[in-house]
């Protein structure tokens, strides 16, 4: 069963270049669903058109899904200007629910907060990542069929990331809730996710990992994958269809019995690469790929 | 100087002992004001919401208008209301020659932009994400409406105080529409005019500075809702 079925999805703001061109997309039904790519690249725009917000564009999405089953949870997250628990009551009351005081408490469980220290705070008196906690409660609490949340591990500290993650989880175990996330934080998205996309000019990709490189002098952007991508601790010797960088490796990240994701920092790009090899983070290395390996977009 | 002093305990001694006609100017402004204030913020608000929310063609033109509206001058305004309402007028047939009513309408006139105004930047000052996070949370029509304008309650405070400042201390409308006539349509800024004019500098302080406790006072009592 699919979430949305999207086929020649086209939408831009102007006649100009198109923010979103998707030949082909299905999203699956159940599980959480990790967006990634460069600034720019259209996952906000494709989230606002998912949840029903933008309505004037071109091609098909097929879905089951009622807007009133959606909640999006934008990237700067707006708390109403009321206390947090008149927040988290807002939808519920619109929704004529009555279970308000146990979904509440639910809900700000899962995201871990405390009930007395701050139900009665008012929204001036929250920090970002407290707003972006009571956000995602606030959304938790209609318990919807479908949460898209644009970046919500943007500008927040490990602790509040990982609430974020474990609320994420929950209710997609408890009330087999799907999510569609946007993150820049590769490795909290596959620490959160189940499968992975990534997007450039519009483009959606299968893979959470891919490089996308841009060539200067012919304006255009090509695909890089990360397994085609060598790394060495020593100098690698050049060769006349190959690019050779210096990086530093920044994190890693395990990804099967025998195959870890280095994320390398090349200082004006990152690379993921795909390696069996050990490397300790903070470690000198030689990046180099083929040339031929660049897959245009 | 000495006028000075001698306003300021003229003022504090017609605010204590109830100087009768003192104190049907200030009932006369205060009703009349208010009145119109309210009626300017009941059709205002909506439609700077429209004018600041939606995107239509003529908005800009809509938005010029009500912008430069903002410094209409108040004599102008009565002018224009007193040839609307004189018995030659289309609207003589009313009957709201040198009565409050007919203040009220151009103390309407004068502030219906400022509110319009106002409210349109306050709608367009609240983020694209408030819109998307009532929506989210299944605010819809007359829901939507009443929380959008709730959320941006301090900018359409400011806009209402700014109107009610404006036609509060308003002498030209009063003049030319009412008339300024005692115990009926003699307002705290015509009674401040005339008493200057006859040279009781005095009382025209004291009246001054009773016009400054009515905007305290309106101003302090309005400042709850700024904390909720």
């Amino acid at each position: 069963m699919h979430l949305f079925s999207i086929r020649n999805l086209f939408f831009s703001y102007s006649d100009k270049s198109p923010v979103i061109d998707i030949k082909e997309l299905d999203l699956e039904k159940d599980g959480i669903i990790i967006f990634s790519g460069p600034n720019g690249s259209g996952k906000t725009t494709l989230f606002k058109i998912l949840s029903g917000f933008i309505k004037n564009y071109s091609g098909d999405i097929a879905t089951n899904l009622k807007f009133s089953s959606i909640s999006f949870l934008p990237q700067e997250p707006c708390l109403l200007k009321r206390s947090v628990k008149k927040n988290l009551e807002y939808g519920l009351k619109l929704r004529k629910v009555r279970d308000i005081e146990e979904r509440i408490d639910h809900a700000l469980d899962m995201t871990g907060l405390s009930r007395d220290k701050y139900l009665k705070r008012k929204w001036f008196e929250l920090s970002g990542g407290e707003k972006k906690r009571v956000a995602l409660a606030q959304r938790l609490v209609l318990r919807p069929l479908l949460m898209i949340l644009d970046e919500p591990s943007e500008s927040v500290d490990s602790e509040t990331k990982y609430y974020l993650s474990q609320a994420v989880k929950q209710a997609c175990f408890e009330w087999k809730t799907s999510f569609i996330i946007s993150t820049h934080d590769k490795i909290w998205g596959t620490q959160t996710g189940d499968s992975f996309y990534s997007m450039v000019r519009g483009k959606v990709f299968p893979g959470g990992f891919l490089n996308f490189v841009k060539s200067e002098h012919l304006n255009k952007f090509f695909i890089l994958r990360p397994e085609r991508i060598k790394i060495s601790q020593s100098e690698i010797s050049p060769n006349l269809n190959e690019k050779i960088f210096k990086g530093v490796v920044s994190s890693c990240l395990l990804v099967s019995g025998k195959e870890f994701f280095y994320s390398a920092d090349c200082g004006f790009m990152g690379l993921w690469v795909k390696s069996s090899k050990i490397i300790p983070t903070g470690s000198k290395v030689f990046i180099s790929y083929n040339k031929n390996s660049l897959e245009l977009i | 100087m000495e006028f000075l002093t001698q306003g300021f305990s003229e003022a504090f001694k017609i605010l204590f002992t109830g100087d009768p006609e003192a104190f049907s100017a200030v009932y006369a402004t205060i009703i009349v004001s208010s009145f119109s204030v309210l009626c300017s913020a009941v059709a205002g608000f909506p439609l700077g919401f429209i004018l600041g929310f939606y995107n239509f063609r003529g908005k800009k033109t809509l938005r010029l208008v009500s912008d430069t509206l903002l410094s209409l001058p108040t004599v102008f305004v009565g002018l224009v209301v007193y040839a609307l309402i004189t018995s030659r007028g289309p609207l003589g047939g009313f009957n709201l020659l040198f009565t409050l009513k007919g203040i009220g309408i151009g103390q309407f006139i004068l502030s219906f932009p400022i509110i319009v105004s106002l409210s349109a930047s306050a709608v367009e000052s609240g983020e694209e994400s408030l819109a998307l996070t009532l929506k989210s949370l299944g605010a819809e029509k007359l829901n939507f409406f009443l929380s959008y304008l709730w959320e941006i309650r301090h900018g359409l405070l400011t806009a209402f105080l700014t109107a009610y400042g404006r036609i509060l201390t308003e002498v030209g409308v009063s003049m030319m529409v009412g008339g300024n006539i005692k115990w009926k349509t003699r307002t705290v800024t015509t009674a401040i005019a005339l008493e200057t004019g006859k040279g009781y500098f005095e009382t025209g302080i004291a009246l001054g500075c009773i016009l400054l406790f009515i905007a305290l006072f309106v101003n302090v009592s309005l400042v709850f809702l700024r904390k909720r």
